[in-house]
């Protein structure tokens, strides 16, 4: 590894194993230890294409498993005993902007907040994922998921890959659609290698199929302000101003058939440039800038009340004519689902907040870890609105049976989701916010995630996500519901890696495969 | 205060990696001059950003790993600029800038000590400052200049020039400057010259704290026979030595930073800026004249916040009395540019990572002492955004920034001026 990408790129070090092992993300307590999740064998640096292309092929010779990894944002991200981390920091360049056919072409570790610097200052902006800006634009669009509060106007992470450079499990490189023919980067499925369908559908490969060293992302028009204009005030009270072509919303309804019919009809007139669920708590924690602060504002029960079943939207438009012709659209469809807007939207703070988090994706840690450390997924699911609108409704009793043990936070209802495709199915996935620093919590958080699943089947809620994501009993236990995806996923896992040489914890081959 | 004290922080750090770069995103202007972290920008491994250390802590106290050589670079490769500590606070009740401090303290504690760092305190020890120099020289600076000897005499205001300035004989110049000025404005002023001490702060923060409260304790002692109500600075690091760090301690000292003395003094009409200074300069913030600055407002001996951590609705965890969090925003930016501003001909073009956000010179925590190569590569960084601009000039307003800058440009031959804040005033006088 010195060899080949130098002595100063690859570590062994235990101090710098362990700050790979992402204590907190219940990666530990679910695989059998403490805090900390498994440690890998070693940390190396590659720099280009090429490294992790030698890398690859030497993994191979020496039958040693690797994980890449971009940003560390989640417990995808670790890597298992026995293997190599290939960190990918080294690779954060961008490559081509192409401005006419609206794509760009980036490296790993470019985060989607660092290359809307360099879109913003030509009028054009990449879709933000809602684990943050600070999240690999790659990994996002490439190899995992990919959802996001711009996804009601921009489409999620799989629809936004125009073109991926792939360094396989054998060590081979592939560049798919139009790139691989030579013919630019604007087209994933061709002319030209078309294996886009074997390397992710909705979830991804989570880094089981290799290594994708360059990705082609679908830009849009950004009808904001450049940076230098963007904001007042001191770190962390600072105000972001709402470009003048964006309106800000939060909607309220009498209940919650009405509210997911709302955003039902608001999706499939297109009027939404971003838009969220915003229940009551996540509003709270948009406008604190402490756990004191958000406690003041909870205390008394009020707030809860004002922002029952509350949707967060935002328009945006080319012209005064067309914003105005979104709010008239957006109020005739809000008043025919009996929904509201409260007058506290107007607060600057709260305007401030909403725009951070819909349009930058900045406000996600402060949801996501403020409270208590960490949060893990109650109800998750993607399906029609009619679906999620029954999912919601349930979901709160099915985290009441952890709340009245102490285990997670009294929140109440409380989830993130957008819309999608038109409306044709929405994204829910409720929270519940946990301490990892407390050991009862972390294990009520792990224990969550076997009850929801089997609870979720329970009531016929569709197929849940995360049987789709975690691999082991969820995927054994969720694909018998989508087509036996796993069965297919595992034979491309065979077929590409034959070794087995890259992480097989999210992506495994099949069962038949260990057996054998 | 302990690391195991923050063991909890340590847990609850999930990796978002804010602490790498400029945060919230919306504020960075730029792919080039998105970094905020010099340690993880040089280095890559995750080890050497806020979060990685703080999990490296964790599983020290978890008795997983033991001390190793790396493992010390790991640790004191870091100016403890504080940036992490902004960006991570935007989002999230932690402090990681406190348990970065106390990491150190344990290694100290344990023996861990880098020779380089060694050397530096056996001067502290032995001659009362940080540059390994003789204390008999420490007032050399004075020359001729006619200012109150506060060992004889006693004088409204201590004007405390810091160990670079008193032993850095290039950059006596700014410091005659700065007596000179607050004399003309008629400021009751003096100084203690060869028997001035180390404030202590750059010892605290290489992880020295026993000898840190030595020289805190002597320095008040000092200024009240002085009689000295308020002490004046050049120096950022002295700055929030006495400001924060003593703070820390329960002990409120009234100080200010030149800057900020400079700019009363204006504003009562007893400096008038007149003469045309035609230049076009960007500014540095200093790290501990900006973000690292702010008081302590409840503290204790050894116990930098007294409140206590109790948790609500099963488990958000609140503080009882509520924590008044230091997160940068009441330090010393509008100081330095109200003067800039208020200077006739001189054109200002604000850097990209300014105020709160503001990139290290790379000198601070020890590094510049031990680990040279990469204070200056933070530095030379810096420079790249200051060439930016456009501007001909970097101003700052601290002798460590200044010096290391110089040093850097010394390195690389490349082409800037480099000011102290109080040459630029005095050329307007």
């Amino acid at each position: 590894m010195e060899d080949i990408v130098g002595p100063e790129n690859v570590s062994e070090e235990p101090a710098t194993l362990y700050s790979y092992a992402n204590p907190g993300w219940l990666i530990g307590i679910l695989s059998g230890g403490e805090v900390f999740g498994p440690l890998p064998e070693a940390v190396v640096l590659p720099g280009s294409t090429e490294e992790v292309q030698k890398l690859t092929k030497m993994c191979n010779r020496y039958k040693v498993q690797f994980h890449p990894t971009t940003t560390g944002w989640a417990p995808f991200s670790c890597a298992q005993r026995g293997q190599i981390l290939f960190d990918l920091r080294r690779m954060d360049r961008i490559l081509e902007i192409d401005e006419k056919n609206m794509y760009v072409v980036v490296e790993p570790y470019i985060s989607s907040a660092r290359l809307h610097t360099e879109l913003a200052r030509r009028d054009l902006v990449c879709p933000h994922i809602a684990a943050g800006s600070g999240c690999s634009v790659l990994a996002a669009n490439a190899a995992c998921i990919g959802m996001g509060f711009t996804a009601c106007s921009m489409g999620s992470g799989d629809r936004n890959l125009l073109g991926v450079e792939w360094v396989l499990p054998t060590g081979d490189i592939v560049r798919l659609g139009t790139a691989g023919a030579g013919l630019g980067w604007h087209c994933i499925d061709g002319p030209g290698p078309s294996l886009k369908g074997m390397m992710r559908g909705i979830v991804g490969s989570m880094g089981g199929l290799g290594t994708y060293t360059k990705a082609a992302i679908k830009i849009y028009h950004w009808l904001g302000e450049e940076a230098e204009e963007v904001a007042e005030g001191e770190l962390p009270y600072h105000i972001l101003k709402m470009p003048p072509k964006f309106r800000n919303y939060v909607l309220t309804f009498p209940s919650y058939e009405e509210m997911f019919e709302c955003v039902r009809q608001l999706s499939e007139q297109e009027m939404m440039y971003a838009a969220s669920r915003a229940p009551a708590f996540m509003v709270a924690t948009a406008v604190s800038h402490s756990n004191n602060d958000i406690w003041a504002l909870w205390e008394d029960g009020a707030f809860q009340e004002r922002f029952m079943r509350a949707y967060h939207v935002i328009i945006a438009g080319y012209s005064e004519r067309e914003i105005e012709y979104r709010d008239k659209v957006l109020k005739e469809i809000l008043a025919r689902n009996n929904g509201v807007i409260p007058e506290e939207v107007e607060d600057p703070s709260l305007q401030s907040g909403l725009y951070s988090s819909a349009c930058w994706s900045d406000q996600t840690n402060k949801y996501a870890f403020r409270p208590t450390g960490n949060f893990t997924s109650g109800y998750t699911n993607l399906e029609s609105a009619d679906m999620c609108c029954d999912e919601t409704q349930a979901s709160t009793e099915y985290k009441r049976s952890f709340v009245d043990r102490g285990l997670f936070l009294d929140d109440g209802d409380n989830a993130w989701g957008n819309n999608y495709e038109q409306g044709t199915w929405l994204h829910v996935e409720h929270i519940a916010y946990y301490d990892p620093a407390d050991r009862d919590s972390t294990l009520g958080a792990g224990e969550n995630f076997f009850a929801v699943s089997k609870d979720l089947r329970r009531h016929k809620f569709g197929a849940p996500f995360y049987d789709g994501v975690l691999p082991g009993p969820f995927q054994e236990m969720g694909a018998p519901l989508i087509n036996n995806f796993s069965k297919w996923s595992g034979l491309i896992k065979q077929a590409l890696d034959p070794n087995i040489i890259v992480d097989p914890a999210w992506y495994p081959p099949t069962e038949e495969f260990y057996e054998d | 205060m302990a690391l195991v004290d923050y063991e909890k922080d340590l847990i609850r750090c999930e990796k978002c990696s804010h602490c790498k770069y400029v945060w919230p995103g919306a504020l960075a202007k730029s792919w080039r001059f998105w970094d905020i972290c010099p340690s993880i920008s040089r280095y890559n491994f995750e080890t050497y950003s806020a979060a990685g250390r703080m999990h490296a802590g964790l599983a020290l106290l978890r008795g997983y790993i033991d001390y190793t050589d790396e493992f010390l670079d790991i640790i004191y490769k870091c100016q403890m600029c504080g940036a992490c500590d902004i960006t991570c606070k935007v989002d999230r009740d932690i402090e990681p800038f406190e348990s970065l401090l106390e990491l150190r303290a344990k290694a100290v504690e344990d023996g861990q000590l880098l020779p380089e760092h060694m050397m530096v305190i056996d001067g502290l020890k032995n001659e009362d400052n940080m540059l390994q120099k003789l204390k008999k020289d420490r007032g050399d600076w004075v020359q001729d200049l006619e200012v109150k000897d506060l060992t004889k005499e006693r004088a409204e205001v201590c004007f405390h020039v810091g160990c670079r300035y008193s032993y850095d004989e290039e950059l006596w110049h700014t410091i005659h400057a700065a007596v000179e000025l607050l004399k003309r404005a008629g400021v009751d002023v003096g100084v203690f010259g060869k028997e001035e001490n180390c404030c202590g702060g750059r010892a605290y923060e290489m992880g020295y704290q026993g000898e840190f409260v030595k020289y805190m304790e002597s320095n008040i002692e000092a200024w009240k026979t002085a009689g000295a109500n308020t002490v004046v600075t050049a120096c950022s690091d002295c700055y929030a030595a006495f400001k924060a760090t003593y703070s820390r301690y329960g002990n409120h000292v009234e100080v200010f930073h030149i800057t900020e003395y400079l700019e009363k003094l204006i504003k009562e009409g007893k400096l008038k800026l007149t003469k045309k200074v035609p230049m076009t300069v960007t500014y540095h913030d200093p790290c501990h004249l900006g973000r690292l600055s702010e008081r302590y407002l409840y503290s204790s001996p050894g116990k930098p916040y007294i409140t206590e951590e109790t948790k609500v609705l099963n488990q958000m965890y609140i503080y009882d009395p509520p924590k008044q969090w230091r997160r940068g925003e009441d330090g010393v930016y509008e100081p330095p540019r109200n003067i800039l501003r208020d200077i006739p001909g001189l054109d200002f073009i604000e850097m990209e990572r300014i105020r709160g956000l503001s990139w290290c010179c790379g000198s601070g925590g020890g590094a510049k002492e031990a680990y040279p190569e990469f204070a200056l590569w933070t530095a030379n960084e810096r420079l790249d955004e200051a060439d930016s601009t456009g501007a001909e000039a970097l101003v700052t307003a601290c002798p460590w920034c200044v010096r290391n800058f110089k040093d850097a440009l010394n390195d690389t031959g490349r082409r800037m001026e480099i000011y102290d804040i109080v040459d630029i005033v005095q050329r307007a006088i």
